[in-house]
Formats: structure tokens, sequence, C-alpha cells
């Protein structure tokens, strides 16, 4: 074996004594796409993403005004097309975690997983995921995405929020009990992504098999953000307001009233100040853009040290070699004579 | 056809770009020029002619296989065959507020939510090295699918990890349990289908849900094993209530239901670790046929093909270039 090792190194020196210039630069690309089929790989450094994908269920995101090639989908069906495109962008090594939002809290379904090894599952649940897994009907938005930001940072260290919602707030909430961010702002990064169109659409009611039977009226709705006590001090105001009591009526018997309470619209503002409270990035997606660039950006990234493929590393070098290769003997010529004259001089 | 070329995906398109470079050996002039005017007026050779060509096409068709190799092509939902001889297992988790009361049972004393035990006796099941199938719902006021049916047991312990953020909601068995056996539904029947309720029970269903369920379990032939989580003041299956005293017990007329299904159904109170065991064992003792299913592979990487595609195009340019004249002698 030794002996035959030997006369094929020999034969391999006789060849490359026989090659030209332009056969060796040949022969170099065609070792290292040859040592390129053994699929070399390295635990190095690479970069990675931790996303904890959050999407709101409510029944506004029912709406069907999210615009994907010309055609109105529903809001969800939009996030859910959205994330499990974001979840094929991801490169391996990443991991993706799970979570819904209804009523006031996010409910983590699933714990991060990596995308590569557990693709099929993860798709499959997003696939699965339904405005009828709703446990309950409010939507308390800014509740909902402190909560995520909250359970992000548990699951985490470098957990990167992603959260897909139409900030719709259900029902009214007063201004002086609206939740206040009590995190700390930036530490959990990520975008919200804002969904739906800016004009209000109505919410359908649905049936089993998901038609239309119906919509959401305003004598449905509360419309009223008339919770907790009297905001009134004086006498004198309390007087003058229709119908007062101090316990029983405290805003009134005809307090400020909203007439769209039943309507839904992307709430751009509201996630605004959300996200400014948060720390997080607000990003609309009113015009069906595509996330993948978003959720593999270098901001979001994580190094850590996973397997990197070492291939490209041997291609692109033969790549190199095969077009010097290629390059026409006139242009070489002059590249040389312009060498020989600089030596000379 | 279309089908599986649309599971064709790229990694990094961009990469691609580069194969605008192989117009680069196609067009250039780049064979040596020799300073004997009297060669013009050789004869045109086709065969030179010919082999020229394609010396130049092998030089682009390598550049642009090298430019498929770095954009990562693979094949996306590779769906592999697998067979094993397992049961196909559907787990029906609850996750409503009760399950964060105490277990009546825990283990040496301390105390511990229903739903902590549930967890610890599932992570148990789950890491279990058999060849089930497992697939994971949990319910409270709805269902909500946390891992799908198939041979992927990391996604079922996370979805089981999941769970610790607490419960929240009613127990709607019913539907936790139908959207279970929805996941049977229209596939062939490979394996015993059990579906393993994990459950307080405290829930009642009315007379319709009964019969829907019935008839669900009837169609897809499934088995009901029910772990059944004894609440702290909760009473045991094992014992019947007092004459009239039945509605005061819903798990118990749960219990008595789940024995009309007309499907095999057992139950085990997840009192002590041997329930589980004891569960298991059932499971394993199930008539299984060696079950033939489909699992989703990780994407599979074809930038390998484009490799050697690429090394083959370039060993016929080394080959051709071979051929070349270097220098003109008289022959």
């Amino acid at each position: 074996m030794v002996v035959d090792t030997r006369i094929s190194a020999w034969d391999a020196m006789k060849f490359w004594r026989y090659l030209d210039g332009r056969g060796r630069l040949l022969a170099c690309a065609l070792l290292l796409l040859f040592l390129s089929l053994f699929e070399p790989s390295a635990q190095l450094p690479s970069r990675v993403y931790d996303w904890y994908f959050v999407v709101d269920i409510t029944q506004s995101m029912n709406v069907r005004d999210a615009v994907t090639s010309g055609n109105g989908i529903s809001r969800l069906a939009f996030a859910k097309q959205q994330m499990r495109q974001a979840l094929r962008s991801l490169p391996c090594g990443s991991r993706v975690s799970l979570g819904l939002f209804t009523e006031r809290s996010t409910a983590n379904i699933l714990h991060p997983l990596e995308v590569c090894a557990h693709f099929s599952a993860l798709d499959e649940t997003i696939v699965s995921i339904d405005w009828r897994m709703a446990w309950a009907a409010d939507s308390y938005i800014a509740n909902g995405v402190f909560s995520a930001i909250d359970q992000a940072s548990r699951l985490g260290p470098e957990m990167r929020l992603a959260y897909f919602t139409d900030g719709h707030q259900a029902p009214e909430i007063s201004s002086r009990y609206a939740p206040v961010f009590e995190g700390e702002q930036g530490k959990v990064k990520g975008v919200v992504f804002g969904l739906g169109s800016q004009s209000a659409g109505r919410i359908p009611l649905l049936d089993q098999n998901d038609n239309i039977t119906g919509y959401w009226g305003a004598d449905d709705v509360q419309r009223y953000a008339t919770f907790g006590i009297s905001e009134i001090q004086s006498v004198a105001d309390m007087e003058q307001q229709q119908g007062y009591h101090g316990r029983n009526a405290p805003h009134g018997s005809a307090p400020k009233e909203s007439a769209n309470a039943h309507l839904s619209a992307l709430d751009q503002d509201n996630l605004q100040k959300i996200a400014k409270d948060t720390g997080l990035t607000y990003l609309g997606l009113t015009g069906g853009e595509d996330i993948a660039p978003v959720v593999t950006s270098n901001e979001m990234s994580v190094w850590r040290t996973a397997v990197t493929d070492l291939r490209p590393w041997l291609a692109l070098p033969a790549m190199w070699l095969i077009l010097i290769f290629y390059i026409p003997i006139s242009v070489r010529q002059l590249f040389q004579q312009h060498l020989f004259f600089r030596k000379k001089s | 056809m279309m089908q599986a070329l649309s599971n064709l995906m790229v990694g990094q398109p961009w990469y691609l770009l580069w194969s605008l470079l192989a117009f680069f050996p196609l067009l250039m002039k780049n064979y040596p020029a020799f300073p004997y005017p009297s060669l013009a007026r050789l004869p045109v050779d086709a065969l030179s002619v010919w082999i020229e060509r394609l010396w130049r096409l092998l030089g682009a068709l390598a550049i642009v296989f090298i430019a498929m190799g770095l954009s990562g092509i693979y094949w996306a939902e590779n769906i592999v065959e697998r067979v094993g001889s397992g049961a196909h297992v559907m787990i029906v988790l609850d996750r409503s507020a009760s399950m964060n009361d105490d277990f009546a049972d825990p283990p040496a004393g301390e105390r511990e939510s229903k739903m902590a035990a549930a967890r610890r006796v599932l992570q148990d099941f789950v890491s279990q090295g058999r060849e089930d199938l497992l697939g994971m719902v949990t319910f409270s006021t709805s269902p909500i699918l946390a891992a799908p049916l198939g041979g992927d047991r990391e996604a079922v312990l996370a979805g089981l990890s999941a769970t610790e953020a607490g419960g929240m909601g009613f127990t709607a068995v019913a539907r936790g349990l139908g959207m279970a056996l929805d996941y049977y539904k229209g596939r062939p029947v490979t394996g015993s289908r059990v579906v393993l309720l994990v459950s307080d029970g405290g829930a009642y269903l009315d007379a319709k849900t009964r019969e829907m369920l019935r008839n669900m379990f009837q169609r897809e032939g499934a088995s009901l094993f029910w772990l059944y989580l004894r609440s702290a003041n909760g009473a045991s299956l094992k014992v019947a209530p007092a004459e009239g005293d039945e509605d005061a017990y819903p798990e118990y007329q749960l219990h008595r239901y789940f024995g009309t299904l007309g499907t095999p159904y057992r139950a085990y109170e997840a009192d002590n670790p041997l329930a589980v065991e004891r569960a298991l064992a059932d499971i394993g003792r199930l008539k299984n046929k060696p079950v033939r299913y489909y699992q989703t592979a990780p994407r599979r990487d074809l930038s390998w093909l484009f490799y050697l595609l690429a090394l083959l195009s370039g060993c016929g340019v080394l080959a051709l270039h071979l051929t070349e004249v270097k220098k003109w002698r008289s022959a």
C-alpha cells in the first residue's frame, strides 16, 4: 500500500510538472472542489436567532384586510403565513418558541426548539393555530405584550420577541387604568408587527367552518370605559353630570361613548406607544412586506457556536481559480508585460 | 411533480448571482494565438471548434454549479417513510386553572400542583425510548395543539415545559379529546390509537357531546387511557359515590361515561409512580402492526450534488485543456 501511494504521489507530481500554469490553476480548483465533497464542517461561532413568536388570536384578527398579492386574507392567516416564512428563513441552530395572546396574557405553548431538527413540528403547530384556541375573549393588548416580554426573558437570555397583532384594544380601556410597563426597557429586544389595514373593518362572526355568518354590531360590544371610581372631584360637577351616583354610576348615566368600538383597524398609535414604552421596535406590515429580512437582521442575531459548513470557503476560491483560468491570454500577457516593465525599470 | 419541485428551497438566493460569472468563459477569447500568419490559411477543423465550445460550456457549467452549491439548495419538506412498531399516542393534557391546585398524592410528602405532577409523569413517559408516535394537545377552555403526532419527542417535551406557566380557564375535556381524535381522521390505521388523557376531570359533558365523542372514538377506533390526577380533597375513581350523590363527583361520572364508549378504556390513578408504569406497560401490550409512518425529516442539503457536478465539469475542462495545442510545432 505504501508503495502504491508513493507511486500515485509520484504520478501526481509528474502530472503537475506536465501541466502549464493555467492547468495548475484548474487542478487546484478541482482539488478544492474534491475536498468540499467530504462536507467539512467545524464548530464555529455563527449568527443564529432566538425568536419567541407570539400571535394575537383575538377575534379582531379575523378581519380579512391583510393583503398578500392582491388578496385580502384574515390578519391571523397573514400572521401565520409570515411566521412560517420566517421559520424557513432562519439558519440552523436558531431556536423558536411559540406563544398565543388573548384576553390579558400571553400563553407560551412551546418552549424554544431548534428550527432545523424540529422544523416540521414547529411548522405544523403554527399551521394549527386558530382563533378558536382563545380561552377568553377580551383583548388587553398592552398586558399581552408585557407578559410576553416577561416570558421571553425567562425562555432564554437572548430571546427576541416577535409579536403579531393588530393592536386592537377591546373593551375600551380607561387611560387612568391603562397598564404600565414595569420591566427594564429594552432588555428584551424584538419587534411588534402591526397587521391589518388602517381603515376600520367589521369584525366577522364565524361559524364552525369559518364561514362569515354576520358581524359584530355596535350593540354587541362594550362602548364605555367606565371602570373604576369617579374622576369628578367637585360637588358642583357632580350635580352637573346627568344621572351621577357616587357608587353606582360614577361616570353618570350617559358616559362618553365610543362610536366604533365594534370596528377594528390597525391601531398604529397604540402599538407604537407600547413599543416605545418597552423598548421594542414597531413595524407595520400593511403593504404585505416580507418579514424574513427583519427576523434575520444582524441587530437581532446571537453569536453562538453552531456547526458551520466550511464548503463555501473551498468552493468560492475554486470558482475564482476557474475564472482566472478563463482570463484571455492577451489580457494576461498585457498584465505580465506590465509587471515585466516594472521589474525592468 | 410540481408538488415535489415546490419543496426545493434555496438557502441564500442572492448567491445565485455568482452564476452570472458563467458568461465570462462563454464570451472570452481565451486561447493562445500563435504568431504564424500562415495558420490563418489552415482549414477550419470542425472537431476543434466543437471541442472549444464544449470546453467553454463546461467551464460555464462549473461556475453555475458552484454558485448553486453556494446558494445552499435544499429539499425542504423531506418526507421519510419510517417503520416502527409502536402505538399512535395522542396526549391530551389538561391545562385548566384547576390543575394549579394541590395534587393528592405528591411524592415524599412535598406539596405539588397537579400540573407539576402531570408534567413529571409525562416527562417520564415521553423520555422512554419506545417506538410510539407521540403528539400532544393541551386544553383548557379550548384545545391547543402543542406537538403534532410524530416521532419528534423533543417537541412534546418543549410543549410540556411550556405548561410551567400555569393553567388558565375551564376544563373542556370534550374539545380536547375532539382535537386529538381529529388527528387520526383520514389517516391509515397502521398502529393502535391511544388517546392518553391526563386530567383531574372536573367536567360535565352534556348528552349531545357524549354522543358525538362516542361516535368519534368508535369511528377512529381509538382507545382511551385516563391518567387521573386526584385533587387533594377529590374522590377516587374506584369508590362509587353513595346513591343520589353522583352529581357531586363529576370525575366519577366521566369515568362511568368513558366506560360506555365501546372502545377499550382504562383509568389509572396517578397516585404513585407504579400507575404510570402500568399505563405504559398496557400501551406496550397493545397489538401493534408495524407502524409505517411518514416523518418530515430536517431539510436535506443538496449542495453536495452541485459541488459534485461542478467537480465533474471541472474535470472535463481539465481534460479538454490537455488537448489544447500549447506550442506550434512543425509535425
